[in-house]
């Protein structure tokens, strides 16, 4: 015999939320025999899990890159004080100059994501020497070789070595905000998405720790399997496509895996 | 292009382009410097413009998307031959043949696209 407040909740159960709408949520419990709701929320919890992977990499991307201008802006002034001090020659500077900016890029290459890293060192992984730079400022500054040059002249072309080691281009730099924007923006919709179905939720607690799950898995998952595929070898390091992908897929998986495992370790509450 | 490659000829040119893709703020001086090299080249001004877009964009212009932490200082003459000899020799068929014939139709980037007007203005 059925008593009253069963059947209250199963008739509970069975009506749709607010609005006649339901939540990713509750679609497990209120129809737990629907493959394709199932299927439908797996899919979602995927993509809400890669949107968060998708965002906070382009926002630490951006940082990286930011990061990066502001430390290479930094090289001159602090060279010319040393110069302007008597603890540094010019020449010495320069090649210091030189060293730090490579040294500074390589910081920031690491910092960045498997994919961006993949990226960027797909054409060089080494700056070039203060020789060749020598080389190249004595060239387009006096039109001869750095040899050539007086000791003056010789000074000059070192100096401009240093200043345009901290010359990062403005629009080309600007590139990293629109990143970090769209990062931003994807990391705020997923958010909300997670956000509406902890407010739907009847167990909120649970689906708090749920979405705090898929995001991180897909992060984890996306940035581990971009990294491994570098380290075993199946891609290149310097295949951004491949890196790229299967950074994807990597954190497709985790946020299912998650999902998966949140769902045996957590089971939903029955009403 | 396409007569045999002059790579002697070529490199100078490839090297100078690839200027266009740094990271850095370019002075008059760099843009003086990349026009006199081209201009010595004795390549016309559209047989620069196609090296640029079917030659040395397609290696170089991941250095300005906003992925990319950028490469300065530019890279040597060793480098950029390599690098786009790489690029020109690899055998393509289907897919990879579709994807290089997109990858020189696309636009500059747009700091190479500015740059390179300014090039042209100094070479016309």
């Amino acid at each position: 015999m059925i008593g009253k407040s069963q059947r209250e909740s199963e008739h509970r159960s069975r009506q749709p939320k607010k609005n006649g709408k339901m939540s990713m949520a509750d679609t497990h419990t209120a129809t737990p025999a629907s493959g394709e709701k199932r299927a439908l929320e797996e899919a979602l919890a995927g993509l809400q899990g890669t949107a968060s992977q998708f965002g906070a990499t382009c926002i630490n991307d951006a940082r990286a890159r930011l990061q990066y201008a502001r430390d290479i802006a930094a090289v001159p002034g602090e060279l010319r004080a040393a110069i302007d001090a008597g603890r540094i020659s010019v020449s010495d500077a320069a090649a210091q100059a030189s060293a730090l900016r490579n040294r500074i890029m390589e910081l920031a290459r690491r910092r960045s994501s498997p994919t961006a890293r993949a990226y960027a060192m797909r054409l060089k992984r080494e700056g070039r020497s203060v020789s060749e730079l020598s080389e190249k400022y004595a060239r387009r500054l006096y039109g001869n070789s750095f040899s050539a040059l007086s000791e003056q002249r010789q000074a000059s072309v070192f100096k401009e070595i240093i200043q345009a080691s901290g010359r990062p281009d403005e629009g080309v730099m600007q590139l990293a905000q629109q990143l970090g924007r769209a990062g931003r923006r994807l990391l705020l919709v997923s958010l909300a998405v997670a956000v509406y179905d902890v407010v739907e939720a009847d167990d909120k607690p649970r689906e708090v720790m749920r979405q705090g799950a898929l995001a991180g898995a897909g992060l984890i998952g996306g940035w581990a399997a971009g990294s491994a595929a570098v380290a075993v070898g199946v891609c290149a390091a310097t295949a951004p496509v491949c890196v790229g992908a299967i950074a994807f897929v990597g954190g497709l998986l985790a946020t299912y895996g998650a999902e998966a495992s949140f769902g045996s370790l957590y089971p939903r509450p029955t009403r | 292009m396409t007569e045999p490659l002059n790579l002697e000829r070529r490199a100078a040119v490839w090297e100078a382009l690839s200027e266009l893709f740094v990271g850095k703020e370019l002075q008059d001086y760099d843009y003086a410097g990349i026009a006199k090299t081209l201009r010595a080249s004795g390549y016309s001004l559209d047989e620069l413009e196609k090296v640029l877009r079917k030659e040395v964009a397609p290696v170089f212009r991941s250095n300005l998307s906003a992925l990319a932490v950028p490469e300065m200082e530019g890279w040597a003459q060793d480098t950029v031959v390599k690098e786009i000899r790489a690029y020109l020799e690899r055998e393509r068929t289907g897919i990879s043949r579709l994807l290089m014939r997109l990858g020189t139709s696309r636009a500059l980037p747009d700091a190479a696209t500015k740059r390179w007007q300014r090039i042209r203005s100094l070479l016309s």
